[in-house]
Formats: structure tokens, sequence, C-alpha cells
């Protein structure tokens, strides 16, 4: 684990636009497989709604790392260029495995066996082993090639062959191996663990097999991104992934697959910012891209996105508007005649400047529910048949204030106007039953039937 | 004799050393429809988890058909209290009624045809068909115990042990999971039903266990639906059990 100076890249030429596959294979590898075990097991914890329980993990393998580096000092200490640096390796991950699960244990034995809550709890201990692991790494430095700044940082630059990216490949395999074998458990273990006991389901190996997992896929993160990048790995693409789909296999397979396209493109980034002449780390770059990608998913978003949440606003607003154009030209109609109003005419009712009903007009015209004649507007056919609907369902609505919710009658028609924009069929129907079908309503008005106007 | 579907003898449970569900003994007759009334805090959903395994016990036992509950889990099917699952959690109503069959699902297995055919059928049966592949939040009360029924449904239990599935539900839900709760016994279930409305409680159950940290009666509705035995469930602050419990909880813990 030591970082080198920065590589030594030649200039600028068509072909440094890609990657450099004798240089960057290796690097890319280890970003991949680290970004995919880090996006499914996060995706998990982020359902369970302990996202942080990763940030507590990555910061409690440090000691365990320092511990692992000392040890191996000691024991290997005499045929150290037997082993070589595999079981230096060995030593870390045994210690940083231990000292993971160490620390999740002690947050849940804090939580369970006395008053302090989850929270506070891991507020606690986290800190607490990240700083003993600091005092640990600084001894562990003093004689050992060891670069702090890579425990913080990473160091996907200095992997340049298959041994070191073997951790991580071992890694990648069990958590994938985990999730096939052990679906349906992780689902309800995550979901209602409680119901899962009740099933004879084994709750608590499951958890201790996935805080075991998170706390081998942190320490080999680790190397690759370092101790709080390796946090954005986890819960970025998960984030991402939950904002698009609400089933649990997609997010989990949406999550490792953008956990997987921020490796890339964030790793190509960084080639492409080398050709510019500006060198910069792989680690920040991946995740940089992986909160590029959040950022488009919460815009972008299908189910959720911002801009489709306004666009169903918007949506709602349009229907709104022409509902009240068509309802006024019914009103001042009398329901029944096909007699023309100005546009100035059918916007005073509403309390609307002209100008707010153009664009409700046009589509309405569009569709064929207004008939023209120079000036004036009237409903057609298909106007009077969509908008008596919708009176109807507001003078059901008024009946029912009145005589359900005991209202007085000068008081239920905003009441009714807000909400006949919202009757859906089947409330309507209910509506019809509870008052037995009136055909007038409390003001005297006719209630249009359920198949068109003046029924 | 075959033994009875819930036994349960001698049970005391303690939260935090503190008991609170002192000594309950009782059989539960094959084929009963069971309410548990009493006021809040009373120990209705303790005694529930206790039976199905979910708690330590401070002393006494629960027997399903003669056998710890380990050996009868897909004896006994359960639905927990709505509260205490998280809605929000990105899964279809289908997928949870799902959940019903893992406990026939060995290790590694993943539900098949069979047990999806199950699910839709237990959905069907709860008039939730339409809802089967939305998300499980958005749904109203009423639908949200209705998919748990569902899930218990899929259990293909014979005793089942339900939390509250009357509670913030709908006119037409209520009269749907009575509906149900019939039909279970009809098929030999056996059911225990927390419920807290009195009014209905007489009306919906064929036994009663009238619970306030200890068990005050169990028995036919007729016979223990008396207002003596109400009076003594839920009037009176029990100050007695109150005060020992404290105490062994100070003790326990060191405290004077």
């Amino acid at each position: 684990m030591s970082c080198l100076p920065p590589r030594f890249w030649p200039g600028l030429a068509a072909t440094e636009l890609w990657f450099d596959w004798e240089i960057d294979t290796w690097p890319l590898l280890m970003a991949l497989l680290v970004a995919m075990s880090c996006g499914l097991l996060g995706a998990v914890f982020l359902v369970r709604r302990t996202a942080l329980l990763g940030d507590a993990v990555s910061h409690s393998v440090l000691p365990g790392i320092a511990g692992g580096l000392l040890l191996a000092g000691i024991v290997l200490e005499n045929n150290d260029h037997v082993f070589g640096a595999s079981a230096t390796m060995l030593f870390v991950l045994g210690g940083a495995l231990a000292a993971g699960l160490a620390s999740t244990m002690l947050i849940e034995a804090l939580h369970k066996y006395s008053r302090i809550k989850p929270d506070t709890a891991l507020g606690a201990v986290f800190p607490a082993f990240f700083a003993v692991g600091v005092i640990l790494i600084r001894l562990a430095a003093r004689d050992a090639h060891f670069d702090q700044d890579c425990v913080f940082y990473g160091s996907l630059e200095v992997i340049g062959e298959l041994n070191q990216v073997i951790p991580t490949l071992a890694c990648s395999i069990l958590v994938v191996i985990f999730f096939l074998c052990f679906y349906k458990e992780i689902l309800i273990s995550s979901f209602d663990s409680q119901f899962a006991g009740t099933l004879g389901l084994p709750v608590g190996l499951v958890n201790l097999l996935l805080t075991s997992l998170l706390a081998l896929a942190v320490v080999v993160a680790f190397e690759a991104v370092g101790a709080i990048l390796v946090i954005a790995l986890l819960i970025i693409p998960a984030a991402t992934a939950q904002l698009i789909s609400s089933r649990f296999d997609r997010v989990l397979l949406l999550s490792a697959l953008f956990g997987l396209s921020a490796a890339f493109f964030g790793s190509w980034m960084t080639v492409l910012l080398e050709v510019v002449g500006f060198e910069t780390a792989r680690a920040p770059t991946v995740a940089v891209f992986a909160g590029l990608q959040f950022l488009l998913a919460l815009v972008f978003s299908p189910a959720q996105g911002l801009l489709a949440q306004a666009w169903r606003k918007r949506a709602l607003e349009s229907r709104i508007l022409e509902e009240n154009l068509l309802g006024s030209i019914y009103r001042l109609s009398g329901g029944v005649s096909s007699q023309g109003f100005r546009l100035k005419e059918i916007a005073a009712p509403l309390g609307y400047p002209p100008g707010k009903l153009g664009g409700a007009l046009r589509r309405c015209r569009a569709r064929g529910e207004l008939d023209v004649d120079r000036e004036t507007f009237s409903l057609s056919a298909r106007g009077r048949e969509r908008i008596a609907g919708i009176i109807r369902g507001h003078r059901l609505w008024e009946s029912y204030m009145i005589h359900e919710m005991g209202a007085a009658s000068d008081h239920v028609h905003d009441a009714a106007d807000y909400i006949e924009h919202h009757l859906q069929p089947g409330l309507v129907k209910e509506l019809e039953e509870l008052l037995g079908n009136p055909d007038l309503d409390p003001h005297g008005s006719e209630i249009p039937g359920a198949e068109g106007a003046g029924a | 004799m075959t033994a009875p579907p819930i036994e349960i003898h001698d049970l005391t449970v303690s939260y935090d050393q503190k008991p609170v569900l002192w000594n309950i003994d009782v059989e539960i007759p094959e084929g009963a429809l069971v309410g548990i009334i009493g006021p809040n805090g009373a120990g209705k959903s303790t005694l529930l988890k206790a039976c199905m395994g979910l708690l330590d016990l401070s002393s006494g036992w629960v027997k399903i058909y003669g056998d710890p509950i380990e050996q009868q889990r897909k004896t006994v099917g359960y639905i927990p209290q709505r509260e205490e699952i998280d809605w929000d959690f990105p899964i279809t109503v289908r997928d949870l009624v799902l959940m019903g069959r893992y406990g026939h699902l060995g290790l590694l297995r993943r539900p098949g045809a069979e047990d999806r055919k199950i699910a839709d059928e237990a959905l069907e049966q709860v008039g939730m068909t339409a809802f089967a592949d939305r998300q499980i939040a958005n749904l109203s009360g009423g639908q949200q115990q209705r998919i748990f029924l569902a899930r218990a449904l899929a259990q293909e239990s014979r005793v089942y042990l339900m939390d509250e599935p009357f509670a913030g539900v709908d006119a037409t839900t209520e009269k749907t999971i009575v509906k149900l709760l019939e039909q279970m016994r009809s098929e030999n279930g056996t059911l225990l039903v927390v419920h807290h409305d009195l009014q209905t409680a007489s009306e919906y159950f064929d036994h009663l266990l009238l619970l306030n940290r200890r068990m005050v009666a169990f028995g036919p509705t007729e016979e223990v639906f008396t207002e003596e035995l109400l009076r003594k469930t839920y009037g009176g602050h029990l100050t007695v059990l109150s005060q020992a419990g404290e105490a062994i909880r100070q003790s326990k813990s060191g405290k004077k």
C-alpha cells in the first residue's frame, strides 16, 4: 500500500483520449469491482435506513488495518521476503474485518444493553475506532513504507498487476454469490425481520453475513478509493437506483449498474483530464461521476424526477383550466343551449383575466370540444359530454356536504369547485348511491346525468 | 387426547428486567376464534410475540400442538402490527404476499409458479388483485391490513396469531376481515386476534381472552364478557403488579 509518484504520460495524441490498457487495465478493473460490490451492499443498507452503517464500518476498519500492518511487521520480520506483500495483505484484511465486525457488534450491544440509542451508539463508536486507528497508523507508518494519504483518498493509480486485484475480485465474487443464493432472506430480513423470525428464517445469520461482507468490501475498497470516498460508492449509486425503481430486485441491480458506470466513466474522465494537462486522482473523479448520475436521476427519473413532477403538476393545472373554461360556458348557457359566448364573458365568472384561458381554449378547440362562431365559443357535443361529468361531481359533492356534513348551502360552492377536478368515477358512484341519485342540487340546479348533458 | 393448538404454561415475559406479562396459563381449544382484549399496555402484542418465539421468556413455555414453536413454524401464521414495517420499502403488493410462502421454501429456493398462484389466490380472497403490481406505499390503512391478511393466507397455516388486524380499517375492510376470519375458523383453523374495540369484540369472537398484564379470564364469549370481568380488566390500577415489576427491575439492575 504505497503511493507511487504520478505516472509518466507522453504528450497529446489521439490515442490518449482512450484508456491505455497496458497501464489502465488493472486500476479500471479494481474500480469496477469495488463499485459493484459497494453498489449491491449499499442498496441493502439504504433500504434498511441504515446507510450510515457503511460510514461507520469504513472508519472503524482503520485500527484493524494498522494493527494488521504492525502485527505483520512483527511476525514477518525475518522472512518478509519469503511471504512478500500478499502475506502482509492477509494480515491487513484480517485485522480490518475483525475491527469492522467488532465495531458493528459494539454498536448493537450498546443499543441493546444500555439506554443509548442506535444513532448515538453509531456516532460514539466509529470516531473512537477511527481515532485509535489514526494513532496506530502513525505507529505503523514509522517503520513501514506506507503512505497515509492512501488510507484517506485511495490509490487506484498504483495498481499495476493482477495480484493486487485478487482480494477485491474474491470479495466481489463472494458478494455476488451471497446475493444470488440468499436473495429472499436478504429481502425479508430487510423488510420485516420480525416476520422472517416467525417463519424460522436465519435473520441473525443473514445480518451477520451482510455486515461481514460490508466490512470486507469496505476494506478492499479502502485501498482503491480510501476511507472517505467508499461512502460515496455505498450510498450514491443506491440512492440513484431508488429514485428510478421501487422494486427491491431492480434497486439492487440498478445500484450495481450505477456503481459500475460511475467507475467506468469516472476513470475515463481522469484519462481525458490528463490529456488536457490536469492530473487528478481517480477515486474522486469516480465519486464525482456517481454524484452526477444522482443529479441526473433526481431531475430526469420518470417516476420521481423533479422534471416528471413538474410535468404532472403542469398537466393538472392545464386540465383544471380547461375544465373551468368548459364549466363556465356550461353554466352561462344553462347547461342545454348551444349559445356562444365571448372569451371575456367566459372568463369573468371565473375571476380570470381572459388571456389566462388562451392555452385552454386552443387545446379544447383542437380536441373538438368547442364550436367557434366568429368571436364566440359554445360547447360541442363532445365538450358538453366532458364537462357534464365534472358538473355532476360538483353538484353531487354540494349535496353531500349539505346532507351528510351539515354544511350551510352558501358555503359549499368553493369546496365543490376545488374537488370537482379530483373526483374519481368510483367515488362519484358511491356519492350517487349514498344520496339516492338526486336530480337537483341543493341550489335547485339540475344535476346532469352520467350519460351526458341534459339527461 | 391430542395436544391443543396453543398451550401456554406459566408464561412470564419481561422488558428491561421488568415483567410485563405475569404467569399466563391457558389452553386454546381447536377451532376457536379468540379475541384478546385489554387496555393499552396490557401486554397483548407481547403475548403474541412470546407465542411466536420472538421474545426471551422469563419463565414458562408455549407449545403448539404439543411441540415448541421452533418445530411448528409452518403451522403458525403471524400478522404483525401495521406500524411495525416501513411502508416506503421498495416492494410490490404481490412480493409482500409471496413472503408468506418463504417459510415453505428451503434455503436457496425462490418462490415458484405454484407459490405465485397461491399468493394470487390469497390476494383475490382479500379483494386486492387489482393492486398486485403496485408499490406498497400509498395504500390506505384498510388495504395494508388486507395484504397482511393475504400474506397470512398464503402461509397456509392452521393457527393464526394476528396483532390488531382491525386497526385503522374502513367499514368495508372490516366486513371483509370478519368474513375471512369466520372462513378460516370454519376450515378448522384456530385464531388468536388482538382486538381493541370492546363494542364489536363480543360479536366477532366466540372466545375472549381478557388480559391486563395477567390473564383476567379466558372462556366462551357469553361466559366471560361480563361487566364484572371487564371492570376487572380495564378498571383499577394494577399497583401491586407495577410495584412488584419495578422492584424486580431495580434489584436486577443493581439500583436501590
